[in-house]
């Protein structure tokens, strides 16, 4: 269960990190972070769902505010877009790590639907900050 | 072989899983077939030829990069055959609606790779595998700009 334990810490700190940048988020990027919030709740509760149904108790998630002492300060919309997109893609590589260690393929499966939402994710941050939405053939994500 | 030797074969044997090499022929007929339709688009001027050409091109390094797997695994094969894509024709007529043609295409190539990556026997080409899936991922919103949908679907 380790790894998706791991996935789903950062899936909790990606929702506070959603809810941190609200504050300097206006119009469109206002809306289309909400979406991705509700989005990231929901894999929270599809990796949950994985680890229960195994037996396993799920690991608590940490404060808001333990989550937003190891967040950047977010004065602008502009950093706050360039905050999560750094954010989300350490979520793309992390799903692609998954990909290839996980060894139940069933797990697998899950969880590359999610990583595959976790780049539409990236792509949108990157066109609300006006940047292309697809600049690489490959998007191996960032450490 | 003899229909007594087909019947004598266990059932395991009769319902195998595809390869890696054919899952991998089947993601590069997909890649093959976006290719053409943008450069179909391209042709048509039904595409921001700045847009069309970055996912053209990106179509091209995926098909590069799955037949360099392919050769590895013992063999390209035979490219697959094109066939003329049907609604493609009605689509080329404006970029709004080429937008939403491509954009069905890619979220098609985009669930594929997300069934087939994780189901690679092979686990060293999971990962690159599955990059290409995250990148059809993005162009599926730089489709959904263009065609005035949000950017994020939300399965309520």
């Amino acid at each position: 269960m380790g790894s998706l334990g791991s996935l789903l810490a950062r899936e909790r700190a990606v929702i506070a990190a959603y809810e941190t940048a609200v504050p300097v988020l206006r119009g469109e990027a206002l809306r289309v972070a909400g979406e991705i919030r509700e989005q990231e709740l929901e894999h929270a509760r599809v990796l949950e769902g994985l680890i229960s149904e195994r037996g396993v108790r799920p690991p608590s998630g940490r404060r808001r505010e333990d989550y937003a002492r190891s967040f950047p300060k977010l004065v602008t919309q502009a950093d706050a877009l360039r905050f999560l997109e750094d954010l989300e893609q350490r979520q793309v590589r992390a799903y692609l790590t998954a990909l290839a260690e996980l060894p139940q393929l069933e797990f697998r499966l899950r969880t590359a639907d999610i990583g595959a939402e976790e780049a539409t994710q990236l792509a949108a941050v990157r066109v609300l900050a006006g940047e292309p939405a697809s600049p690489n053939p490959f998007e191996t994500g960032a450490l | 072989m003899a229909a007594g030797a087909l019947l004598a074969l266990p059932a395991v044997a009769l319902a195998q899983e595809p390869s890696d090499a054919e899952r991998l022929q089947e993601l590069r007929a997909l890649e093959g077939r976006l290719e053409s339709v943008y450069d179909a688009a391209l042709r048509r001027n039904a595409i921001d030829p700045a847009l069309g050409e970055t996912l053209r091109d990106q179509e091209r390094e995926h098909i590069r990069a799955l037949e360099q797997v392919l050769e590895n695994l013992g063999g390209a094969g035979a490219p697959q055959a094109t066939v003329p894509l049907p609604g493609l024709g009605p689509a080329l007529r404006s970029r709004e609606a080429f937008a939403r043609f491509a954009l069905g295409l890619e979220q098609e190539a985009t669930g594929a790779y997300a069934r087939a990556a994780p189901a690679l026997a092979k686990d060293t080409i999971r990962q690159p595998v599955g990059s290409i899936m995250m990148c059809e991922a993005a162009h599926v919103v730089a489709l959904r700009e263009v065609a005035g949908i949000p950017l994020i679907e939300v399965r309520r």
